[in-house]
């Protein structure tokens, strides 16, 4: 459903993507691993053409995104997709309501308010965020904000859902409901594709149908739980093991 | 001979014509995509934010520079015993120099500054990604509103502005010079004309175009961390500045060639 192919992406002396190929199965829920700065977040707005490629074509669906002319098409195309961000990145002139009820209003503008409203409220209960409508994203802790944020995510009832780091910095037991929640949404509607960022290598292996691992610009493993179980390629067995994964959790 | 002329001149036509036309449907088609998504709440907030925000500051720096000007001009007019003059010299310089530039100074200030810290903080923390990600369009969002609501804004408040200034030279001459405030209506009306206000309103719309697309591209543009934004607020306060002064010589130059001077 998303394919890279040879896609590289530098930074001034920073080649950060360096021909990756990678192919995001659809309706399953895959995970992408690696170190702290390898370029996972990079790659995901890669996905929804936030970030273009310096080299190497990007398909989602069977389109070149390259090919996307418009702002319009670019803006269809986005339309497709539910992001999580790392850093929630909600909007900090809205409460928490709002911003959720934002991604609804752009995409059905004659949508009665109460009815908005009401779907944006559905979302927030799934992430136990029902009870902090009125509060502003300053006013959140980073657990609360990053809920917050997946409710965003959900509302516009996405056919692609982009988690960076959902469970980063939020507290063991509600990474075990986000976890189910991830799992939770790919099963309800069959129709939607999840692609996971994560350190948390327990959590891929558990629930990931396809996990990739990227490192130094490159996927140096795509498979499944197994293929990684079995896999005796010493970066993957190092991150397995837990010993980077704990340094670069952050 | 006749016909190939003829045919030449077809092709003309149907050359230009066609250019002509393609060049309208052109342009009628940018001018539906520039109002069709036209977010008339968004244009309303930040009319409310560079009008009503400034209604204060522009009185005070109005009757200011009105007052400061008059004592100026009155000194040497009063040396001459032509202190009625007062009101016709500082409303002209008002009305087509320095009620238009102070007031889109204050507006760059005040508005310019504060959409490019907002927008650049919004850049760093991701938010206008989210924005983009969701599939709404930056510059429908943000740089559109701007750019209407502060060229609709700045004309009138440059009259507002010059309505100030005007007060602040006539208590200077009542208080000071001991004018009338007949004499000094009769000398403002003979020497500022409806033209002069037209030509300081047309420099004004062109500042508060300039201010919008400065003060948003540089915020759309921001990188780093919390020192990015002091760094982009205060590069795009001073570009404004600038813009604003470059604009300024060229509008005076256009108006002063039209006028046959
Ligand atoms: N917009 C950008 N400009 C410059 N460098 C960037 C930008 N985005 C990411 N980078 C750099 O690219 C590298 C990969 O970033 P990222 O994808 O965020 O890593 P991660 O795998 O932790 O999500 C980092 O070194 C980061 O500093
Ligand atoms: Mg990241």
């Amino acid at each position: 459903m998303i394919v890279f192919e040879q896609v590289s992406k530098r930074f001034g002396d920073l080649q950060v993507l360096d021909g990756v190929d990678l192919h995001i199965p659809a309706n399953k829920i895959t995970f992408l691993i690696g170190r702290s700065g390898e370029g996972k977040s990079v790659t995901i707005k890669h996905m929804i053409g936030l970030m273009k490629p310096d080299s190497g074509e990007i398909y989602v669906d069977g389109k070149r995104l390259s090919a996307l002319q418009s702002d319009k098409e670019l803006r269809e195309h986005r339309k497709k997709f539910g992001l999580l961000f790392q850093h929630s990145a909600l909007f900090d002139n809205m409460d928490v309501l709002n911003n959720v009820c934002f991604p609804i209003r752009e995409l059905e503008p004659d949508l009665p308010d109460t009815i908005v409203e009401q779907r944006a409220i559905d979302c927030l209960s799934k992430v136990e965020m029902n009870k902090m409508l009125d509060r502003f994203p300053n006013e959140l802790s980073t657990g609360e904000k990053k809920r917050a944020g997946l409710a965003r995510a959900l509302a516009s009832e996405p056919k692609i859902l982009l988690y960076d780091e959902p469970t980063t910095g939020i507290d063991p037991l509600l990474c075990e409901t986000v976890d189910r929640l991830i799992v939770k949404i790919n099963n309800d509607s069959p129709s939607v594709s999840s692609v996971v960022i994560s350190h948390d290598i327990k959590a891929a292996l558990a629930i990931a149908e396809k996990i990739i691992m990227l490192h130094h610009g490159k996927v140096i493993l795509a498979g499944d739980a197994e293929t990684f179980r079995r896999s005796d390629n010493p970066v993957v067995r190092q991150f397995l093991s837990g010993k980077i994964s704990q340094a670069s959790a952050f | 001979m006749l016909t190939r002329t003829k045919a030449l001149v077809d092709r003309f036509f149907v050359l230009n014509v066609g250019y002509v036309g393609r060049l309208a449907i052109y342009l009628y088609t940018q001018a539906l995509e520039f109002f069709y998504p036209l977010r008339i709440n968004r244009i309303v907030e930040q009319l409310e934010s560079v009008g009503f925000k400034s209604i204060g500051i522009i009185l005070l720096t109005g009757v200011s520079v009105g007052m400061t000007f008059g004592v100026q001009v009155g000194a040497i007019y009063s040396i001459f015993g032509v202190e009625s003059l007062i009101g016709s010299t500082t409303g002209l310089a008002l009305a087509v120099e320095i009620a238009p530039l102070t007031t889109a100074f204050l507006v760059a200030g005040y508005y310019g500054s504060s959409t490019t810290a907002e927008l650049a903080a919004m850049k760093i923390s991701e938010q206008l990604d989210a924005m983009e990600a969701m599939g709404v369009s930056l510059l429908n969002y943000f740089v559109k509103p701007t750019v209407i609501a502060t060229v609709l804004a700045m004309p009138m408040l440059y009259f507002y502005f010059m309505l100030m200034g005007f007060l602040g030279a006539y208590i200077v001459g009542v208080e000071m010079f001991d004018i009338s405030f007949g004499n000094f209506y009769v000398w403002l009306k003979r020497y500022v004309w409806v033209e002069d206000i037209v030509k300081g309103a047309v420099k004004s719309t062109v500042f508060g175009l300039v201010v919008a697309l400065v003060s948003c591209s540089f915020g759309l543009r921001a990188t780093g961390g919390a020192r990015g934004i002091g760094l982009t607020t205060s590069n795009s306060v001073v570009v404004n500045l600038l813009a604003i002064l470059v604009a300024d010589v060229f509008i005076t130059y256009f108006q002063m060639k039209r006028a046959g001077l």
